[in-house]
């Protein structure tokens, strides 16, 4: 052990302290703080973010077109036929939603258990939660063909006199995305409060500053205002825990309520929402890490994050890998012979095999390089496996659902999914409505939660450097750091 | 426009959070009511600091749940089940949406079929909650209002970057426009301003 | 603000010793259940022949799934806190190591569960292996009995020696890992390393799967098979989710009970048992998130092979028990434990805890003991409509009362070998000083 340094604070025994590190880098000032995350709204925007946008623009372009071509034409535009009749509408709706979860699981369930580390992360991912609810609804909404007919699906009185069938695994998937949609965007809203007001603060007066003040509300860092927003903050967290199990919890009723082999599994609940927090990480970290290195935010986003972040998803890839081989496991044990047709047909003879390998490989064991440090700590290794993972999850949902439909239970319909140029061009498209959306987003709002970053810092303790406090610091701080401890251990000898 | 002003009252200014805090602790012990701390992020603590006590939130916001709930129950066995027929003897309300069940999977119609209507039950009670928790923190805390006294101020716009501010509206019984200002001076307040607003 | 800040002048040196003599009374009164307990069960094991006897195997498993279900919940908590490399547990975590250690006792209570004639009573597919040995038997046996076709599939991991690997694997697992955690700490306490931190992180994150595993196919290999035709997916997350509840409310009554005899004052708070507390309460809900997605799944599909489970705890006199279980289990422990201010109070959190192990004890019997009468074949008495083994709760309660009680004696009596928290660990003033 290089550095330990032991200091005696009982008679005879040396007692060390384990050091958190800090969330803040360099000991920045509350000041600097707030002009380096207001500046990237205040500036001009640099190069990088022009060369994204654009093209962003033009693929939201490409899926504005493909929607419109869809409606002139007919949802036979898309590859759906006999039996395949969900194929990549619901796969990426499944997948979009997918992704807008681990949003709120920074948000809400890291904010529960006292994570403090997810400050520096928490808005964006919040607005990468809504922006991906977005995509995820145009393709349900679009599917039913006549679009403008949607507003069947809400339990409105019509001249039909007929009522929705709320015992619909698909209605639910209404009720559930509409208020998951919702609750994300007040629990959004209410935390951009703050920092509107300090936007508005620094602005000349003009439509800009009066923008920010409407949206600010007038907020004034009145405790007595604190004391209730935190309040309400707490709450909105605590709804949006179980909400967002109960989301896709909800999506997986949609197969696994039905009787087909390889849909009805009732790990499905947990096992979709573990790999929705899966793949939602691994947009975040595709996200982040580029906007990381953009507007310098090295000091609030720090490898600390990062290595958070992978540790995570190397944690939730093992449990989706654990569901995997669960239904594997039970579809053999259950001894039921379609069941088990169905996944010989997934991994071993049916036609889209090579899908089931490149989800299991990308979910379940490019992550597996993050049990190693140096990959956690290595900012290409992570955006590298971040993008496995996102290919993985849509791949996940691919053989879910097409591999199922393609061999269904009459093998006399059997037929192979082939996607047509408007599932492409469609797919593709809401990944330029999600840039562009993801972009704006940086151009006009604050991209880290400011208030929240600044009440993470030591000195945002009342008591801090307090007497006790600094008796304790003096006599007891000289211990490690994590990070200490790990670099004094690899070049400690074998031990 | 006049030239009649209002004092709203005194504006200070502090380095930190902790000293902050100690002047907090100060001023709820010399009695002040009508007064406030601004800050940058919430400080822990200083709610006792000041003597706020905690939220009723969240009892509003179990009845607003509450209310989604039943709201869903109602709703889906009105229009899905004969509970209300059969159970209740209130089939006028069945009447009165003109509907009737819808049977799925030949489960039956009665009120057992309760558990394919616990996702719209969980959904509505916490898309309720969440606005009661919206609507609810705007009532409490009187927002928006976007025009206050304290924005005259140039001083005050410090709050939202690395200010920690106490403002002791003139309104407050104790004020005293030397007193108060000493008070301030005492717990170690910096550039104390009175704040007057246009009439 | 009156917190005081603890800090190592006003911890002890050496930590806390635990001393039985003090708490001799509840020692006292474990030993006592013990002893009435394996008493009785020998009378029923031994003393007792037919339906009598065979029911009570039913008894034993269930006591032992008790048991197992707090020692693995104990060892997920230290996994847990290790893993996550979390401060606030420290005060506590010695607590739960210990309750991890008890896997080999309970390895050895549950010895009987290996007895031929016990496995032929509990799995019937014990029976059906030892009357047609090897996959052919089975094979030519299933040409003319076609309820044993899946036995047939089943043969790579339904197979008798398998079993028994599995079965010592379990208690092997648990033990192994909940004996090497407590020791990088007890030689923490030795030499004062942080190093020692640092492995016990290492070690914990290479050893989640392996746990997760233990409990999914012990789940699987003792209570899902009772019927070999059953299965469900959602198995092991819902016994896990049952582990991790009772033994987090078994050591919350344990805290109370300690600093009631005065130890653990100065580093135990309001604000563990505030997060406790809070994780008791996010148990309860994903307990129940799990537990309605499993029942709902099935019934909304309504595939016969899968429906027999519910259909026979859902129907009779156990249609009273699921109901009981939705509202004791979760709603009211729910509504309760949703107040945060009282959380923090000892009298409230331990009123609940106790509720929360009554309820799981309630939980695992709806569980195992429905398969008991359909599986020896009786019929209802006139006038029910419930098959029921009569007078086997007896049984029940006095093998529950043997495992509990000498589980409980064994734990309290282990507790005074070493101190009661790690009293060199480096978080251990974070711990102490926690607030949330």
């Amino acid at each position: 052990m290089a550095a330990a340094t032991d200091t005696a604070s009982n008679a005879n025994a040396q007692q060390l302290v384990l050091e958190r590190e800090p969330l803040v880098l360099n000991n920045r000032s509350f000041s600097w703080i707030t002009n380096r995350i207001c500046g990237i709204v205040e500036n001009r925007q640099p190069l990088g973010w022009w060369f994204l946008f654009l093209p962003s623009v033009l693929l939201t372009g490409v899926m504005v077109f493909c929607f419109a071509y869809l409606i002139v034409t007919g949802v036979g535009v898309w590859g759906q036929k006999q039996p395949v009749d969900w194929a990549w509408d619901i796969t990426n709706f499944v997948f979009w939603i997918g992704i807008g979860h681990a949003g709120t699981l920074i948000s809400a369930i890291l904010f529960l258990t006292r994570q403090k580390w997810r400050t520096s992360v928490n808005r964006a991912a919040e607005a990468m939660t809504i922006f991906a609810v977005m995509c995820a609804g145009l393709f349900p909404a679009f599917h039913v063909g006549r679009v403008w007919m949607v507003w069947f699906l809400a339990p409105i009185p019509n001249a039909n006199a007929i009522w929705q069938n709320f015992k619909s695994p698909l209605l639910w998937d209404v009720f559930a995305v509409s208020t998951y949609f919702t609750v994300s965007l007040i629990f959004w809203f209410l935390g951009l409060v703050p920092d509107l007001a300090t936007l508005r603060d620094r602005c000349k007066p003009g439509i800009r500053k009066a923008l920010y003040g409407i949206f600010s509300l007038g907020w004034r860092g009145s405790n007595r205002h604190w004391s209730h927003y935190e309040t309400a903050y707490m709450l909105l967290a605590a709804l949006s825990t179980p909400l967002v199990l109960s989301v896709h919890s909800v999506v997986s009723f949609d197969f696994a309520t039905s009787v087909v082999p390889g849909w009805h599994a009732t790990i499905f609940p947990p096992y979709f929402v573990a790999g929705a927090i899966f793949g939602g990480f691994a947009m975040v970290l595709t996200l982040m890490i580029p906007v990381r290195k953009i507007y310098g935010l090295q000091d609030l986003i720090t490898m600390k994050h990062i290595d958070n972040m992978a540790k995570i998803i190397l944690l939730t890839g093992t449990i989706v890998g654990y569901a995997y081989c669960m239904e594997f496991f039970m579809a053999y044990y259950g001894a039921n012979p379609f069941e088990l047709q169905t996944f010989k047909l997934r991994a071993l003879h049916g036609p889209s095999v090579w899908y089931y390998y490149a989800m299991f490989f990308c979910n379940v064991f490019a992550p597996q390089v993050f049990w190693f440090k140096r990959f956690r700590q290595s900012l290409l290794a992570v955006f590298i496996v971040s993008n496995f993972v996102n290919a993985g999850m849509w791949y996940e949902r691919y053989v879910i659902i097409v591999t199922t439909l393609e061999r269904h239970l009459t093998p006399g319909s059997w037929r192979t999914f082939d996607a047509t140029w408007v599932d492409n061009w469609t797919f593709i498209g809401t990944f330029g409505f999600f840039m562009m959306l993801f972009l704006l987003f940086l151009r006009f709002l604050p991209v880290i939660a400011i208030g929240e970053v600044k009440g993470v810092k030591p000195e945002a303790d009342p008591h801090y450097g307090e007497s006790h406090d600094r008796g304790l610091q003096e006599a007891e701080v000289m211990g490690e750091t994590d990070s200490e401890i790990l670099a004094s251990q690899k070049a400690a000898p074998a031990h | 426009m006049s030239n009649l002003k209002r004092v709203h009252g005194y504006l200070a200014e502090f380095d930190n959070a902790q000293d902050l805090y100690h002047a907090a602790e100060h001023i709820r012990d010399a009695g002040y009511q009508r007064w406030d701390c601004h800050t940058p992020f919430p400080v822990h603590g200083l709610d006792g600091a000041m003597g706020v006590s905690r939220s009723k939130l969240p009892w509003l916001v179990f009845f607003g749940g509450m209310t989604g709930t039943i709201t869903a129950f109602v709703l889906q066995t009105i229009t899905q089940t004969n509970f209300w027929r059969d159970n209740m003897g209130m089939g006028f309300l069945q009447k009165l949406v003109e509907t009737y069940p819808t049977v799925v999977q030949s489960k039956p119609t009665g009120i057992w079929t309760l558990p394919a209507f616990f996702p719209v039950m969980f959904e509505l009670t916490i898309l309720f909650s969440a606005f009661t928790v919206l609507f609810g923190l705007l009532a409490l805390i009187g927002l928006p209002r976007l025009n206050h006294p304290l924005f005259t101020s140039k001083k005050f716009a410090k709050f939202s970057d690395d200010g920690f501010l106490i403002c002791i509206e003139a309104r407050d019984p104790k004020f005293a426009q030397q007193g108060t200002r000493d008070l301030l001076e005492k717990v170690g307040a910096k550039n104390i301003e009175l704040v007057e607003d246009d009439i | 603000m009156s917190h005081h800040h603890v800090s190592f002048k006003d911890l002890p040196e050496g930590g806390e010793k635990f001393d039985p003599a003090k708490a001799s009374k509840v020692i006292g009164t474990f030993g006592a259940l013990a002893a009435i307990g394996l008493l009785g069960s020998a009378y029923y094991a031994f003393g007792t022949h037919g339906d009598t006897q065979k029911g009570f195997a039913y008894s034993w498993l269930y006591a032992i799934f008790v048991g197992f279900t707090f020692v693995a919940g104990g060892t997920f908590w230290i996994l847990l806190h290790n893993a996550s490399n979390s401060g606030w547990g420290v005060a506590v975590r010695r607590l739960f190591e210990n309750l991890g250690t008890m896997a080999l006792p309970l390895g050895i209570l549950a010895l009987p569960l290996l007895i031929p004639g016990v496995q032929n009573t509990l799995w019937e597919w014990f029976g059906h292996h030892r009357a047609h040995p090897g996959l052919e038997g089975l094979h030519h046996a299933a040409e003319s009995d076609p309820h044993l076709h899946p036995l047939v599939d089943k043969y790579g991991y339904l197979n008798i020696t398998f079993w028994t690997i599995r079965f010592v694997l379990y208690f092997g697992i648990l033990w192994f890992i909940s004996t090497k955690l407590r020791s990088y700490f007890l030689k923490q306490e030795a030499d004062g390393d942080i190093k020692h931190t640092v492995y016990a992180r290492e070690f914990a994150c290479m050893v989640l799967l392996p746990f997760a595993l233990t409990v999914t196919f012990a789940a699987v290999d003792w209570i899902m098979a009772l019927d070999y035709t059953w299965f469900s997916t959602m198995w092991g997350v819902y016994h896990f989710a049952g582990c991790a509840w009772s033994s987090m409310a078994a050591m919350l009554l344990l805290v109370i009970y300690l600093q009631s005899l005065g130890y653990l004052q100065k580093v135990v708070t309001g604000e563990h048992f505030h997060l406790m507390g809070k994780l008791l309460f996010a148990f309860t809900v994903f307990w129940a998130y799990i537990a309605f997605s499993q029942y709902f799944l099935i019934w909304y599909a309504n595939i016969p092979e899968e429906t027999r489970f519910y259909f026979i705890r859902n129907t009779g006199v156990w249609r009273n028990v699921s109901i009981f279980i939705v509202i004791g289990h979760f709603v009211v422990p729910f509504v309760f434990l949703l107040q945060q201010q009282l959380k923090k109070s000892p009298k409230f959190i331990g009123f609940w805890a106790a509720w929360v192990i009554f309820m799981h004890f309630v939980d695992i019997y709806w569980n195992v003991i429905p398969e008991r009468a359909h599986s020896m074949g009786l019929e209802p008495a006139p006038g029910s409509d419930t098959p029921f083994l009569p007078g086997a709760w007896v049984g029940d309660v006095l093998a529950l009362c043997a495992v509990v009680g000498t589980i409980g004696y064994l734990y309290l009596r282990s507790l005074g070998k070493h101190s009661l928290y790690a009293w060199r660990d480096p978080r251990l003033l974070e711990s102490a000083n926690v607030r949330n």
